[in-house]
This record gives C-alpha cells, sequence and structure tokens, in this order.
C-alpha cells in the first residue's frame, strides 16, 4: 500500500471525457454542497441509504395510496359532493404524525447518542466542526427527513383540499403545528441525547424519550382530531387574536428549541470553553421575548389575575433555572479569562454571564426582580390608563414582592448547601436541583407537620409559623391578605435581604476574576492568519 | 529531524478518582521525529495520548502541539493534529469516499482542495481501490487504513498513533512501518504506541517508557540502554582446551565482570563503548587466545523494556 507518493503534492489533471448530464449535475450539487453543514450532507447520505427511512418512507406511501383508496371507496357515492375531506384528512393526519412526531425525534436522538456509544464522536470533535455544527447539523438532517415526508404525502393532502369540508388554513396550520411541535422535539432529543454517555443511562433515557414522544405526539393528535377533524370546525382565521396567539405560541417554540440547542452545545463543547455563557444568554432573551407576549396580552386582556399567573411562572422559570446555575463551578479556564471585560462598565454588566453559582444566583435573582419591576411599572401603568379592569392594589403587589423573596432565599440557601459541599465533593448541576426540590418540598412540609402535631391532627389555621411555606403563604397573599400576619412578610423581606447579603460575601473570588493574557504564540498565529490587521485598540466601555 | 518543538507534555498530569493515570509526564518531540511510547497496559499512553488530542483534559499540567495549549485553544491544535484513536467506530450506509469526504468537509476543505486531498490520501493508504466499498464491510487492517487517511486528510504536522499496528498482518505492519517513516521523512512529527516493540525499535528515533503513569526512561535504545545496563553483554568461542587460559585472562581485565563459561563458550560483561569492544578483541589475539567466535549482543527494545518496567498494574 505505500507507494511512493507525496499525499499532499500538487495533484496533476488527468485526461476526462466529457461529462453527461448526469455527471455535471452530480458536480454542480456537490459544489452547492459545500455551504451545507458538513454533518448535514453526511447524514442525509446515511439516513437516505438506511433501511429505517427506506421503510418508514414506502410504508408512509403504501399506507397513503391506501387509506387514499379506502377513503374514497368507504364515501361512495357521497364522495362528490359529501364533506370528507375531514376523514381522508384524519387518516392521513395519523399517517403523517408517526413518522414525524416519533420516528424523526427518535432518530435524531439515536444519530447523536450512537455516535458518542460507536466512538464515532470522538473523532468528530478533534475536527474543526464546532459543537454548534455538529447539533446543528443533526437537527437540520431531520428537518430535512421531515420535508421527505411532507413531500411524499402532499399528493394526498392535496386530495384532500379537492374535497369538501376542510379549508385551506386549517389544514395548513394542523401540518405547521405538527411540524413545528416535531421540531421542539428533536430539539430536546438531541438534548437528551447529549446528557450522558454511559450505555445504561442512554438506555433509560432512551425509553424515558420514547414515552415523552408518545404522550406529546397522544396529545396533539387527539387535539387535532377533537378540535378540528371530528367537529369540523375550521380555523379562527379572521378572530383579532388569530395572529398574534399564533405567533406567540411560534415564537415560544423557537425559543424553546434555542433553548435546547445551546444547552445540547454546551454539553458537548470542550471543557474550557464557556459553556454558560450562551445558556445566560438564551434565558434572557427568553426573558425579553416573553415579557413581550406579556405586555402584548396584558394591554389586550387587562385582567388582575393575568399578572400574578405570569409572574408565578416567571418566578418558576427562573428557580428552576437558578438551580441549575448554582451548582455551577466558579473556575474559569485561561481560554475564558481571555474574553472577560476590563473596564468598570463592561464587569458590572457581564459578570453575571461567567460560569460560576454566585454569578448564577445573582443572574437568576435580578432577572426576577426585573419581571417584578416591569410587571408593577405595567400594572400602574394599565390601571392609570386602562379600562378599568385592572387594578394595582396591595395584595398584588405583596404576591409578586414575596415571591420574589421566596425564590432569593430558596435559591440562596441551596446554593450555599452546594457552596459548602464542593470542600469534599465535586457537585454537579443534578444535585443543585435535587437539593433545591428537597428544600422546597421540607419548606413547606416541615411547619405544616409541626403544626398539624401541635394540633392533634386535625387541619391547622395558617400561622407565622408557616413562613417557610412558599405554597401556603402565597395562597393566603393571593386570596386574602397576607399583612393580617405582618410578621411573616417582614420575616420574608429581612431573610431575602440576609441571604443576598450572605452570597455576596461568598462569591468574592467569582467576582475578582480578571483577564488573562493572549499567549503569544496564539497572538503570532492570528498574525499570520491575518497579516493586514491589527489588535484592535479598546475604544468602548463594554469590552 | 528539525530542532522545532511540536508535541511537548509539560509536567502533565491526569487523575480520575485516586488513581493517577498520568503522573508528571513531561518530554518533547520534534518536527520529522518518530517518537515510540511504550508501557505495559494501564501505564497512561492513550490518556496522555487523548489529552494530546484535545478528547480529554488534564488534571495539572499541559501539553502542547505546536505551541498551542491543548487545555486552551483547543480548536487551534485540532488544525494541527491527526489523531488515530485505538479504537476507532465507522459509519453505516457510508462508503470509503464519503467517509473522507464527510471528515475532509469537517476540516473545512472546500471544492478542488478536497478532492485532491481525499484522492492522495486514498493512494497513499492503498484504499483507491475500496472507494466505493461500505466502511463496515472493510478489514480490520483497511479500517486502519481509512483511519490513517482521516488523520492525513487536512496534512497536519503532527500525528499521534494510538497502537496503530495492533491487529494488522505482518505485511500490512511492513507497509504501515514505511508509511510512517515516509511521514516523517515529510517533516511531521509523530507519537506511536504499540505493544509490538521489535517494530516500533525500527520505525522510531526515540522511545519513552511509561509505567504507572510516571516516565521512567526516554531516547534512542542505546542512550536507554546505557542508563539502565551500562555494559553488553559479550559472547566469545575459544578453540579446545583454550577455555580456562580465556578465562582467566579476561578475569584479570578492567571493565570486565561476570566471566562464565560453558563447554567451549565464554560470556562475560564488558563495560564500554563499541571502540573499547574492538580493542578488547584485537588485545585478546595480541594475548595469543584462540577465537574462533567473538560478537556483542546488542540490547533489544524488548530487553529495556523489560529492564526497566516492573509489569505493576494501577
Amino acid at each position: 500500500m505505500a507507494q511512493e507518493i507525496s499525499p499532499f503534492a500538487p495533484a496533476e489533471r488527468p485526461a476526462l471525457a466529457p461529462d453527461s448530464f448526469w455527471q455535471q449535475m452530480d458536480r454542480r450539487l456537490n459544489r452547492w454542497s459545500e455551504w451545507l453543514n458538513p454533518i448535514l450532507v453526511k447524514e442525509a447520505r446515511q439516513a437516505f441509504k438506511s433501511n429505517q427511512f427506506l421503510i418508514t418512507f414506502l410504508l408512509l406511501l403504501v399506507f397513503g395510496w391506501a387509506w387514499s383508496i379506502i377513503g374514497v371507496v368507504a364515501q361512495m357515492p357521497h364522495v362528490q359532493f359529501g364533506s370528507g375531506a375531514s376523514v381522508l384528512l384524519g387518516g392521513y393526519f395519523l399517517i403523517l404524525a408517526l413518522p414525524i412526531l416519533l420516528v424523526i425525534p427518535f432518530s435524531a436522538f439515536r444519530s447523536l447518542a450512537a455516535e458518542r456509544e460507536d466512538g464515532t464522536f470522538e473523532i468528530l470533535s478533534i475536527t474543526t466542526l464546532t459543537a454548534r455544527q455538529i447539533v446543528l447539523g443533526k437537527l437540520a438532517s431531520a428537518v430535512l427527513q421531515m420535508m421527505v415526508y411532507y413531500s411524499a404525502l402532499s399528493p394526498c393532502i392535496a386530495f384532500t383540499y379537492l374535497l369538501r369540508g376542510m379549508d385551506v388554513v386549517t389544514i395548513g396550520v394542523i401540518l405547521f403545528y405538527t411540524f413545528v411541535i416535531s421540531l421542539v422535539l428533536c430539539c430536546f432529543s438531541l438534548l437528551v441525547a447529549t446528557l450522558t454517555r454511559s450505555r445504561h443511562w442512554q438506555v433509560l433515557l432512551s425509553v424515558g424519550l420514547v414515552l415523552v414522544l408518545f404522550v406529546v405526539g397522544f396529545i396533539w393528535i387527539m387535539s387535532v382530531f377533537e378540535g378540528f377533524l371530528d367537529s369540523g370546525l375550521s380555523m379562527p382565521v379572521h378572530e383579532p387574536e388569530f395572529w398574534p396567539v399564533n405567533w406567540t405560541l411560534v415564537t415560544g417554540a423557537v425559543a424553546l428549541c434555542v433553548l435546547f440547542v445551546v444547552i445540547a452545545q454546551g454539553q458537548i463543547s470542550f471543557a474550557s470553553d464557556n459553556r454558560s455563557g450562551p445558556i445566560r444568554r438564551v434565558l434572557l432573551l427568553h426573558q425579553f421575548v416573553t415579557l413581550a407576549w406579556i405586555t402584548y396580552w396584558q394591554v389586550t386582556i387587562q385582567e388582575e389575575e393575568y399578572l400574578m399567573v405570569m409572574f408565578g411562572f416567571a418566578a418558576a422559570y427562573w428557580m428552576l433555572a437558578g438551580s441549575l446555575l448554582t451548582g455551577e463551578s466558579a473556575r474559569l479556564s485561561p481560554r475564558v479569562k481571555r474574553q472577560l471585560p476590563q473596564t468598570w462598565v463592561g464587569r458590572m454588566l457581564f459578570t453575571w454571564f461567567n460560569p460560576g453559582s454566585g454569578t448564577g444566583y445573582v443572574f437568576a435573582v435580578v432577572n426576577l426582580l426585573a419581571v417584578l419591576v416591569y410587571f408593577l411599572v405595567m400594572g400602574y401603568a394599565t390601571t392609570v390608563f386602562g379600562n378599568g379592569r385592572f387594578n394595582a392594589d396591595a395584595k398584588w403587589l405583596s404576591f409578586m414582592l414575596l415571591t420574589w423573596c421566596y425564590v432569593t432565599i430558596y435559591l440562596g440557601i441551596s446554593r450555599l448547601i452546594v457552596y459548602s459541599l464542593r470542600s469534599y465533593i465535586r457537585p454537579n448541576l443534578f444535585l443543585s436541583l435535587v437539593i433545591n426540590i428537597l428544600l422546597a418540598i421540607l419548606g413547606c412540609a416541615f411547619p405544616f407537620l409541626v403544626e398539624l402535631l401541635i394540633n392533634g391532627f386535625t387541619p391547622p389555621e395558617y400561622t407565622p409559623l408557616q413562613f417557610t411555606n412558599w405554597i401556603w403563604t402565597l395562597v393566603i397573599t393571593g386570596d386574602k391578605d397576607i399583612w393580617s400576619h405582618p410578621v411573616v412578610p417582614i420575616l420574608l423581606f429581612v431573610g431575602a435581604g440576609f441571604v443576598g447579603l450572605l452570597q455576596l460575601l461568598t462569591m468574592q473570588q467569582e467576582l475578582w476574576q480578571s483577564r488573562a493574557m493572549t499567549p503569544l504564540r496564539v497572538t503570532q498565529d492570528d498574525a499570520a492568519k491575518h497579516p493586514s490587521s491589527h489588535e484592535p485598540e479598546r475604544s468602548d466601555p463594554w469590552d | 529531524m528539525s530542532d522545532q518543538t511540536m508535541i511537548e507534555l509539560r509536567r502533565l498530569h491526569r487523575t480520575f478518582g485516586r488513581t493517577h493515570a498520568v503522573n508528571d509526564i513531561s518530554f518533547e518531540v520534534y518536527a520529522g521525529e518518530v517518537l515510540g511510547y511504550i508501557g505495559p497496559n494501564g501505564a497512561g499512553k492513550t490518556t496522555s495520548m487523548r489529552i494530546l488530542s484535545t478528547l480529554d483534559i488534564p488534571s495539572r499540567g499541559d501539553a502542547y502541539i505546536d505551541g498551542f495549549s491543548v487545555l486552551n485553544d483547543p480548536d487551534r491544535v485540532r488544525c494541527r493534529l491527526g489523531f488515530m484513536p485505538d479504537a476507532y467506530g465507522t459509519y453505516a450506509n457510508v462508503n470509503c469516499h464519503e467517509y473522507l469526504d464527510f471528515f475532509a468537509r469537517s476540516y473545512g476543505l472546500l471544492g478542488p482542495d478536497r478532492d485532491r486531498a481525499i484522492r492522495r490520501v486514498m493512494a497513499f493508504t492503498g484504499l483507491d481501490v475500496l472507494a466505493d466499498k461500505p466502511t463496515r464491510g472493510l478489514s480490520k487492517g483497511m479500517k486502519q487504513r481509512l483511519c490513517l487517511g482521516r488523520a492525513l486528510l487536512h496534512d497536519p504536522p503532527v500525528l499521534v498513533l494510538d497502537e496503530p499496528a495492533a491487529g494488522l498482518d505482518p505485511r500490512a505492519r511492513i507497509e504501515l512501518r514505511e508509511m510512517i517513516r515516509n511521514l516523517a521523512s515529510q517533516g511531521k512529527a509523530l507519537l506511536i504506541s504499540s505493544h509490538i516493540l521489535t517494530e516500533l525499535a525500527e520505525m522510531c528515533d526515540r522511545v519513552a517508557i511509561i509505567e504507572r503513569g510516571c516516565l521512567l526512561a526516554m531516547g534512542t535504545v542505546e542512550e536507554i540502554q546505557r542508563k539502565v545496563r551500562p555494559h553488553r553483554e559479550v559472547v566469545a568461542r575459544t578453540l579446545p582446551g583454550a577455555t580456562e587460559a580465556a578465562c582467566q585472562w579476561l578475569a584479570g581485565q578492567a571493565g570486565i565482570s561476570n566471566v562464565q563459561a560453558v563447554e567451549q563458550v565464554i560470556r562475560f560483561a564488558h563495560q564500554g563503548t563499541e571502540e573499547d569492544e574492538a580493542n578488547l578483541l584485537r588485545e585478546m589475539i595480541l594475548a595469543g587466545l584462540r577465537l574462533s567466535e567473538f560478537a556483542s549482543h546488542a540490547i533489544s527494545l524488548e530487553d529495556v523494556f523489560m529492564h526497566v518496567t516492573r509489569g505493576e498494574v494501577q
């Protein structure tokens, strides 16, 4: 095999026969594929040659054509003038939903999980492909397969439209949301595939994932049948809320997809990379998108409970995100330190995007506080300028303030526990989440059981002893008036302040991280790659 | 071989719980040099190679490829490094050409550059005749060639090969050896681990021996031999009746020890260089000792390995 040929000597051009049309086409397509993600090209080649795709595609076609014949025959002789479109579309939808909602997301999971099991992921990760390219390539391959399945059934669906009983908007919306749900499921599946390398955990996760896919698929299929196909209802396209609702759902789905993809890419990126920063940026993006829609719906609805419920969701969101962020290690690699901001303004604004439990805590708590302040402004603005249905009162304000206090206290205590455990073990994000959940349960169960014992197992009345019981306290705050027990809010305010202060004392190391110098070899390499460019001087306050 | 350092391990440590897989290892490999990396199973060879290849991170210390830290500049390291792991997977429903095409794209090779790189690598590894064959249907030897081809696609100046000769038939091993020498002559730095020490001795400029994560010896085989066993074993055969006189003469010479005679064959340890050995032979003949054979045993890499290591595992 060893020939006296250097593998990297310039190639001689062999004399070629004139190309046929297909050879020319192949070369042209090959040239276009230069712009595509290499993973997509490889996955597409693999998928279209795989038995799984072949069988699924053939079954889809066979069932599609069989259902067309059965459906038409079953509706004879009224098929020409009756409204049989919903029956036929129901069949096609079922045939399409199985591969789109189950097979493709699971294939996306297997495609990444198998790379890690077979050892191909390692040789893939030492190429110049980034973690983002790997995840997006897998996702793009799943989308491509979806497109193929949709194309295969498109003649059947077009045939449905020719019959009476279904309008094109309803058909389009059903198919579009099936696609969106599948996209979210694919992103989720890719995230699940990155969670562990251990084979037995992969098996367990795959079982869990299949269950999730079945449940989501079942719910969506049932919703479509209940909402449209059985009832024969059409999409309320002329209602004023139609487009805002759809935009809210689509932006929510896209935001969710981005979060899953960013977490998945963080999971497979190199250990010295900043894995947390991009996730925090996406969390912030979620905050902005959600606040924008909440504002729109607040202006539209102007109901009192709306902002309280939304703040409850925001608190749950930041509690969950904060539980994971406070489990992070604060050790920054020199690689990450090269990117740290240097100016006072830059450090003040961007330190919270650095990995670390302390910065994670502040990031979560301050974001929830920002929601609170925004809701306050929005609530009072609605009271003043609104239609009179919304009135900002003490109950509404107390609910949001106490919810924020609970998040501050519970997150803070769990962070301190993880912080002290770090001297003995290496806690991970999962442990931090478990500690948070346990604390939240204990905080409610412990005082309740104590009072139950004191009262001889008769259901107790709410007393200040229940101040750690966040469920009961918040229900009381929302329903009645917590200020009849003034000690509770005072305790919570003082507690939040005290716990917050403790965090500041234990996060000094994270706050004093400073930028590391770029090594000379790296600077030389950059200069060699870009001879004309030079090191930009710091010119803005954000750097 | 130039004196440009292409691979550098600087006080490298890697621990897994209480196990010290790599314990304070430092060495350098220069451009155009082939360094054999040997040690018993579990010595830490694969761990240090995985760190060099940016598949793992050190617990302490750092490693550098062409001056770039594997820990802090993995993307720059990956452009300059070709790694052939000991266990490598192949993709289902992909043929050899598609496999190489995918990795060429992954290394950012586009258009004619990619075609040229694939064509040349296939010719170099002898895979051009198997371009359309599915990778899952290849024999072990062919898969190894494919993996080497993949590592060569982007023309890296550094190659790290973990057990490249394992499972190869004798012809493929000889061809692999030639290929490795050919790559070194192109100025590439190669770090190769193998258990087939005779092969390594023939293709490596220097060797590094590790055990239980520690670097025990490093240098050319002769240098290590001099360090670990400063004497050479010499065998001399005399004519009948001259053995006893020869033994007495040898026992009186400086630098000679452990003289043993079995019939007409005398074995002894001689401390000195090859030139000293030639002088000794001349003096024996001048002393009237009637010799029919005189040979010194050059120590093999296997001897060095067995002498340096204890076969301990962790």
